[in-house]
């Protein structure tokens, strides 16, 4: 695992490299490993498909400009979701000066995208799991800022304590007491009615 | 392991954050437990559905919008360079920066006045040899010499600049000014001799400003109106005298003076 790891950091590194050069294919290659994470981390937070996929997009174009000023200490990955979380959350701020459209309508709508069904179960159990997703992203959606994007980093995004540190320019042990308390209060906020 | 212990532990359980001895001792506690079972199902639970939220796949044309979009920004980036530097080779922008410098100081900051151009020069005749229509070739001398001396480099010698009149003054300063400037002939002035002498004067002219030549000796010293000097005379628009007006050669590099 951490060999794996280790080769895709070199593997970036030399991409990064090659891009900063003008090379166009590497960049290319960059942005079809990350855009998942991208797309997906700003999903979560704008909580829209069409909102996402600007970011996503924008995320690579900044990406791309600013790639002189990438230094290779960090991983490639964590400087790029650093710059869709901003973007993302001045995408919020701005939508919510604007009295924009709730977060939970919009994310209703890209519901199915966001659905991935076990294999093999049932009508109902897909109702069910599709309820469930509904409830945890209204939960999630009412958690503060600072825990929602520590929650999002860490249990959806999968990212290590220190790569969340890096992105949000925290402490490590700041990072695991904000998603501590993040998950305490998103089980609070999914209540009683929480199926199981 | 206690309760409390066990559901403050639950979450790193599910994040996989604990060791080995603590992990048994949970699971130990969870099965004895119902409540504490529960509340690691709801646990698990919400983790899993956390990691599906993460399982999104970005839309297809998405690499490919990305790499459009750089394309375009690379086209701009290399036409604004075309425009920039259109030559093969390099320039470099201070050597540019200071050819541009040099033109403008030398055309506009570097002063031509051709001669009876400009509105502000004048020129004045010597009073020692006006008069003297028949001067002798010392008096050329002498006045030459007082010419060489007061001339500055760069500068038209003999050269006056109109001063407005004061606003008050007696009719004895106002008389004074007025022989004075009586006494001071310029290009402008009609000359008071006659048609037939000017002739004369004219003959007489060429005469003087050979020895004054001859006396000066300089190349870089031309008499006033040099080459002009018989146009100026045919039209009797330069008067007798005013050979004592000396330019440096450098000022008639002009183009329009060259243009005359």
């Amino acid at each position: 695992m951490e060999v794996e790891k280790r080769e895709g950091l070199e593997q970036d590194r030399i991409w990064v490299q090659q891009s900063r050069e003008g090379d166009l294919e590497a960049f290319d290659r960059l942005v079809l490993k990350y855009q998942d994470r991208i797309y997906g981390t700003a999903l979560q937070i704008v909580g829209n498909r069409e909102d996402a996929y600007d970011i996503a997009q924008e995320t690579f174009m900044k990406a791309y400009t600013k790639l002189h000023t990438f230094r290779q200490e960090a991983a490639f990955s964590t400087w790029l979701i650093r710059i869709a979380m901003n973007l993302a959350k001045s995408k919020l701020r701005w939508r919510k000066l604007r009295n924009f459209i709730p977060f939970i309508q919009e994310t209703q709508e890209g519901e199915e995208e966001l659905q991935v069904p076990d294999k093999g179960p049932g009508p109902e159990e897909i109702l069910m799991q599709r309820e469930f997703q509904d409830q945890l992203r209204n939960a999630l959606e009412r958690l503060p800022e600072e825990y929602r994007e520590a929650i999002i980093l860490r249990d959806i995004q999968g990212l290590s304590y220190d790569e969340i540190a890096g992105i949000l320019g925290i402490q490590p042990g700041t990072v695991k007491s904000r998603i501590n308390r993040g998950r305490i209060q998103l089980r609070k906020e999914l209540g009683e009615d929480f199926v199981l | 392991m206690k309760c409390g212990e066990t559901r403050n532990k639950i979450n790193d359980y599910c994040d996989g954050e604990l060791n080995a001895s603590q992990i048994q001792a949970l699971e130990a506690h969870v099965l004895k437990c119902a409540d504490c079972a529960k509340a690691l199902a709801e646990a698990r639970k919400i983790f899993d559905g956390l990691q599906k939220m993460g399982q999104v796949k970005a839309p297809e044309n998405l690499a490919g919008d990305v790499r459009r979009k750089l394309e375009t920004l690379q086209g701009k980036k290399s036409g604004l360079k075309k425009i920039f530097s259109p030559l093969p080779f390099k320039i470099p922008l201070e050597l540019a920066a200071s050819l541009l410098i040099g033109v403008f100081i030398y055309r506009v900051i570097v002063p031509h006045h051709p001669i009876g151009k400009s509105p502000h020069l004048e020129v004045k005749v010597d009073p020692s040899v006006r008069d003297k229509t028949d001067a002798s070739p010392s008096d050329i001398k002498s006045a030459a010499e007082n010419a060489k001396t007061s001339m500055q480099p760069g500068l038209l010698p003999l050269v006056k600049e109109p001063s407005p009149m004061p606003k008050e003054k007696s009719d004895a300063d106002l008389n004074r000014e007025h022989i004075q400037e009586k006494k001071e002939m310029t290009v402008s002035e009609e000359s008071p001799i006659s048609s037939r002498k000017r002739t004369e004067v004219q003959k007489d002219f060429y005469e003087k400003e050979k020895s004054v030549s001859a006396v000066f000796g300089q190349k870089d010293m031309v008499p006033a109106g040099g080459s002009l000097k018989e146009a100026a005379f045919r039209d009797q628009t330069v008067q007798e005298g005013s050979f004592l007006v000396f330019i440096p050669k450098n000022l008639w590099r002009s183009p329009r003076c060259l243009r005359r």
